[in-house]
């Protein structure tokens, strides 16, 4: 069996996913940017 | 077609006499996901309906003696699908999870069916008001609308139902620490336990705040209420009771689903640790469900939204961890490469394919989840659709479609019955898969980009714009695929209960091994830091805004029936 | 404990992400104003339409040349004023309660979202630039007519003037 210390396709799945994370986060941040302040 | 990927007794084990040892455990597990499956059932023909009315359709003038109006429906479908599906579910998985975990039957069997009682009970109970048309409140109850104490009452003893099974569970545990002095509590038992500790703890808000103040107010023995001060009790429950349902998810993600898929768990300590920091981290958090509320001051909202990031961790930690262990599964059964590993997957087996389904959609649940939890970001979705957009991807899938999967070993072990139409029940999982990514995106677009309200009939709503139609097709392409999935899931289980074919040897619950067979290190294994580290938390957490509002409480709000 | 070493790097990778946002969120609340509401002010909400308080008689009052303030009194199942007028450009303080359950209030296209309690005051401020019509909802169960319960904030072309 693959020795489990190397598990290179969890860790590239993941850098797919933070990609996804962030672009979706950011999409909702700056929404909230463009409609302005509240104070 | 026999079950497939079900592990098979170790060689030498006598696996007959073993389930005659738990044939109670097996009797209270059946009765318990037996009532929460009859509950769904009910909960999901209401989302049916919901979804019709949404494009328009009203269906409740033909159901009108039960349910009368969308609201009622809309209540029915919350309390049945969030607090009593769940529930119910989870105590009951979690009978046969720790007794099997730690191959021991519970200490006292009759403090867990005085369990069941009382949250039989108590559901009865509350479903007469529900079905009455007396609490229309939705399931969280906000006062100053005021339900039926009945309806009070119910939840009160479904809620102390499930402390009472937690004891039993508590003293099965303890029973089996003393028996194996110095051996590490296995992975599944310890999980399992973590997560009824922190329920309880958890409950003490909704606790406080039905018994000292809407269960007497509706009871006439005090004039009015508090909504701000009952807002923060039930929100302290409230985001606890998120990871109620989802750590039962994460227990068969760990330690079972990589059992299924041919590997080991990847890290015994990290998942341990990942259940440690949710028993300290799920309660200090609640203010981020009252970011917009009046009367709490923004830095206490602030400290709340930073906790939360700090709870976000240990799933972010979960799902590396658990990738990491399907992968050991992938790559045993041949897989090559970057991501060959997971077509390798055994994606023929339902309960494999169901569970690592949730996931996915999990993951997406998960970042509208970190979206929410964002301070002043949540304005931007705040009471919008995309809150219920969210939570079909968590409690609706993580927490629904594993339990789903789950039961289709679990159902075949507590009845020595083969799995019925096993292809059918592929179909139930991938249904449910596409059906909820369509719900789920129409949803969040509806709630981001025009402010779609949520709780609301929309079909009939006086501000209805038609921009939002095709998202509401989207949406209601997605219930189809749900109702067809619901459908195929009921129809299996039915169908294995009442199946001829019996199998030969009992199923067996998956139990993942550890990768490395190192007894993780103690402090991974001993309650009290850990405990005391949650009260601790909570009582910095929530101790000064709950000083502040029970001493400036003022009980001014009369109960409104608003229905 | 030992940490695989992938994992430590999807650790590193989780925390700075968090990092990130939670610095991006203090720069929108601290630095350009995009704040959740907080402490402002308690009422009787049985005695909140008697005479002397701001509700008896809801709707807008200037304050100043382009800055205005509006009491909105949500009750089952409208808004108290349910058609508000501002001239573009203004910066507009709301204050909002209830008389009885608990409602929301929203208004499309801001970041105007919040709750309205009985016995509790909402404030929230907004500069509307855009002249156009904004419609506001209630955005909080309260009740069969909850979808009934919404209202228009109109803009209009500010008009020049000599003040």
């Amino acid at each position: 069996m693959k020795d489990p210390d190397t598990p290179k396709g969890a860790l590239a799945l993941m850098l797919v996913y933070v990609l996804i994370i962030i672009a979706l986060w950011s999409n909702v941040y700056f929404t909230v940017l463009s409609r302005g302040a509240t104070q | 077609m026999s079950v497939q990927s079900i592990p098979q007794p170790a060689a030498g084990a006598d696996v007959h006499s073993s389930e005659a040892r738990f044939s109670l455990e097996n009797k209270l597990t059946g009765w318990h996901i037996g009532v929460a499956m009859a509950a769904l059932s009910i909960g999901i023909t209401l989302g049916v309906m919901q979804g019709f009315e949404h494009l328009g359709i009203d269906l409740y003038k033909y159901t009108a003696p039960a349910f009368k109006t969308y609201y009622q429906g809309l209540t029915i479908h919350g309390v049945l699908n969030a607090l009593v599906w769940t529930t119910f579910f989870i105590v009951g998985f979690f009978t046969t999870a720790i007794t099997r975990s730690l191959d021991r039957p519970l200490k006292y069997p009759w403090i867990n069916v005085l369990g069941f009682v009382l949250m039989f009970v108590g559901l009865l109970l509350a479903a007469y008001p529900l079905l009455a048309n007396l609490a229309t409140v939705l399931y969280t109850f906000y006062p100053p609308m005021q339900a039926h104490w009945t309806f009070y009452l119910g939840l009160t003893l479904v809620v102390v139902g499930s402390w009472v099974a937690g004891y039993g569970f508590y003293f099965t545990l303890h029973a089996w620490r003393k028996e194996n002095p110095g051996k590490r509590t296995p992975f599944i038992a310890l999980a399992s336990t973590i997560t009824m500790v922190m329920w309880q703890i958890a409950t003490l808000g909704v606790a406080a705040e039905i018994l000292t103040m809407l269960l007497p107010w509706s009871l006439g023995l005090i004039e009015g209420t508090d909504p701000l001060l009952a807002r923060t009790y039930f929100w302290y429950f409230g985001h606890p009771l998120v990871y109620f349902w989802l750590l039962p998810a994460y227990v068969a993600w760990y330690g079972m689903v990589p059992k299924q898929a041919g590997g080991k768990m990847f890290s015994d300590s990290l998942a341990r640790l990942v259940f440690w920091l949710f028993l300290l981290l799920s309660t200090p958090v609640g203010f981020h469900h009252q970011y917009t509320d009046p009367g709490i001051p923004q830095g206490w909202k602030f400290i709340h939204a930073i906790l939360t990031y700090g709870v976000a961790f240990p799933s972010l930690l979960t799902a590396f961890t658990v990738a990491a262990s399907l992968e050991i599964g992938g790559r045993a059964r041949g897989g090559k490469g970057w991501f060959g590993w997971i077509r390798k997957l055994p994606w023929d087996n339902p309960s494999y394919t169901a569970q690592n389904l949730a996931m996915i959609i999990f993951a997406f649940g998960g970042i509208s989840g970190i979206t929410n939890a964002s301070y002043n970001v949540n304005l931007a979705v705040h009471n919008t659709v995309w809150i219920p957009g969210h939570f079909h991807l968590t409690v609706g899938s993580a927490t629904t479609l594993t339990f789903f999967g789950i039961a289709y070993w679990l159902v075949p072990k507590l009845t020595g019955k083969q799995l019925y139409k096993p292809k059918l029940a592929l179909a139930q999982a991938w249904t449910w898969f596409f059906g909820m990514i369509l719900f789920g995106n129409g949803f969040h677009l509806l709630g981001l980009h025009y402010g779609v309200p949520r709780r609301t009939m929309l079909g009939a709503a006086v501000y209805r714009d038609p921009a939002w139609t095709p998202f509401l097709l989207e949406v209601f392409v997605g219930v189809l695929f749900l109702t067809v999935s619901a459908i195929l899931f009921y129809w299996v289980i039915i169908g294995t209960l009442s199946h001829k074919k019996r199998l030969e040897k009992p199923v067996e619950m998956p139990v993942a091994e550890a990768a490395d067979p190192t007894p993780v290190p103690a402090w991974l294994d001993t309650w009290k830091p850990w405990l005391y580290g949650a009260i601790a938390l909570i009582i910095i957490a929530y101790g000064p805004m709950l000083y502040t509002l029970i001493s400036q409480m003022q009980l001014t709000s009369p109960g409104f029936r608003v229905w | 404990m030992h940490i695989d070493r992938y994992e430590q790097i999807w650790i590193r990778i989780s925390v700075a992400v968090l990092v990130v946002f939670m610095l991006g969120i203090i720069v929108a609340g601290w630095s350009m104003g995009i704040q959740v509401p907080g402490v402002y002010g308690r009422v009787d909400p049985n005695t909140v339409t008697e005479p002397g308080s701001p509700w008896a008689e809801p709707g807008v009052r200037e304050l100043a040349p382009g800055k205005y303030e509006v009491y909105i009194l949500a009750q089952i199942w409208t808004f108290a004023p349910s058609e508000i007028r501002v001239p573009a450009g203004s910066e507009v303080t709301f204050y909002v309660t209830s008389k009885d359950v608990q409602h929301g209030f929203r208004i499309q296209d801001t970041n105007l979202s919040f709750m309205v309690l009985p016995g509790q005051i909402s404030k929230m401020t907004h500069r509307f630039e855009e002249p156009g019509e904004y419609v506001f909802v209630c955005h909080e169960y309260c009740g069969v007519g909850h979808h009934t319960m919404a209202g228009k904030l109109i803009v209009e072309e500010a008009v020049a003037s000599n003040q």
